[in-house]
């Protein structure tokens, strides 16, 4: 994998205010965070990636190991693919959904 | 409340145009179309007069029947009423909009009417959009203006498609399925003539000049639609129509997230709904088809849409 921004590498955690509910076609989806009413178009990539988060991949390593479950080592270790997943990694911190996970108390 | 029942037997066209003026002027004249029922008081003639017309077969609600909301159309005092007489639409004792021309009083209420059913249906998501039906199932036109959405709306309806509404589709939160509106299609400089062509039978209004929107023309409903307003419709397309010169008829499918994305982006009050609205537009789409459809003539388009009716229901 390429370096990633630091946030986007973890450890984070969803939003713990937020709540997320999702349509999907098979393909393409949309997905509102019901508090804001936010709504986003996800791409597949976007999706399964928000998939991974919730059920509990909570940094870039994890998701990495769910999806190359799915996909192949092969192409989960592409650089390009690895980029993507930063992307929207980033995407996903810029909108609050996801957020470093605060350090213990 | 049972509005069918509140509205059953009087019309607005049983009130001859002398009785109607005087109505509007003094206590008022409530009409039923669809789901809302409005009360308008207006001194202006032309009001009277574009009423009597077009909504001249729409049920009238009595004196103790509940309305929705109550509009005043009403000339603006002061030294303009003789120099330049303008005319304003209030709502609840708050103009809705910036006072008019005079001339401009019936656009004004078609539009202080728009405004408040978007502000009120919140048993509804509402969708800018015009609805047609043809044999049960529903096709749903959201467009920009400029688009040729209320052309072909008013060509369809003159071709076998009743029509729901010409703005607004009301999409109930309680089942997904369609409310008609049943007012007057709004139509729009070339449109207006165009129409005039393609169905000389369309009653319109008197052409009203200089609008923010060009030469505006409001073609009646037939009358069979109306008497049909209490009947919902199921939602089987959603058509992005743009009318492009000389191009032919192209339909092309689009994806559902995109296409609830865009119909998301035409709703007055997704982001007031919340998670009801979500669920009502991705259901709608869930239930339809979604095309972009670009056409150059009406003829080619009716055509199109006529082939997505005569196919069954999947």
């Amino acid at each position: 994998m390429t370096v990633a921004a630091a946030p986007t590498i973890g450890p984070w955690r969803l939003n713990p205010v937020a709540e997320w509910h999702w349509r999907d076609w098979g393909g393409d989806s949309v997905v509102i965070e019901v508090r804001s009413g936010q709504t986003l178009q996800f791409d597949p990539l976007s999706a399964a990636v928000m998939a991974c988060i919730e059920a509990g991949a909570s940094d870039l390593a994890a998701v990495g190991t769910m999806l190359a479950d799915d996909l192949g080592a092969d192409a989960a270790a592409d650089a390009a693919f690895a980029e993507s997943l930063c992307t929207v990694l980033e995407r996903l911190f810029r909108l609050g959904w996801i957020e470093p996970l605060p350090e213990p108390a | 409340m049972d509005r069918a029942a509140a509205g059953a037997g009087l019309t607005v066209g049983s009130l001859s145009p002398e009785r109607l003026r005087w109505a509007l002027a003094t206590q008022g004249v409530a009409v039923r179309t669809g789901p809302v029922g409005f009360r308008v008081l207006s001194d202006v003639p032309a009001v009277a007069a574009a009423l009597g017309l077009l909504y001249a077969d729409h049920p009238r609600l009595g004196s103790a029947d509940f309305c929705d909301f109550e509009l005043h159309v009403r000339r603006v005092g002061g030294l303009r009423r003789w120099l330049r007489p303008q005319v304003q639409a209030v709502y609840d004792g708050t103009p809705v909009f910036e006072p008019l021309p005079l001339g401009h009083a019936f656009p004004l209420l078609e539009w202080a009417l728009n405004h408040c059913v978007t502000s009120h249906a919140f048993e509804h998501l509402t969708l800018h959009a015009a609805v047609v039906e043809r044999g049960g199932r529903a096709a749903i036109l959201p467009a920009p203006p400029g688009s040729g959405k209320s052309t072909l709306c008013a060509a369809l309806v003159h071709r076998g498609w009743r029509l729901l509404s010409d703005e607004l589709a009301l999409v109930a939160l309680a089942d997904g399925r369609l409310a008609p509106l049943a007012r007057p299609v709004s139509l729009k400089n070339r449109s207006i003539e165009i129409i005039r062509r393609y169905a000389p039978e369309a009653v319109f209004s008197a052409e009203t000049h200089d609008t923010a929107k060009g030469t505006v023309a409001h073609m009646s409903v037939p009358r069979e639609h109306v008497r049909r307003m209490d009947e919902t419709a199921q939602p089987a397309w959603v058509v992005f129509p743009r009318w492009v010169a000389d191009a032919p008829p192209q339909l092309a499918p689009r994806a559902k997230a995109d296409a609830m994305m865009e119909l998301g982006r035409n709703s007055f009050n997704y982001g007031t709904l919340g998670r009801s609205g979500f669920d009502a537009l991705a259901d709608l789409v869930t239930a339809c088809d979604c095309f972009d459809f670009s056409y150059g003539q009406l003829d080619d388009a009716i055509a199109v849409f006529d082939r997505l009716a005569q196919a069954p229901p999947p």
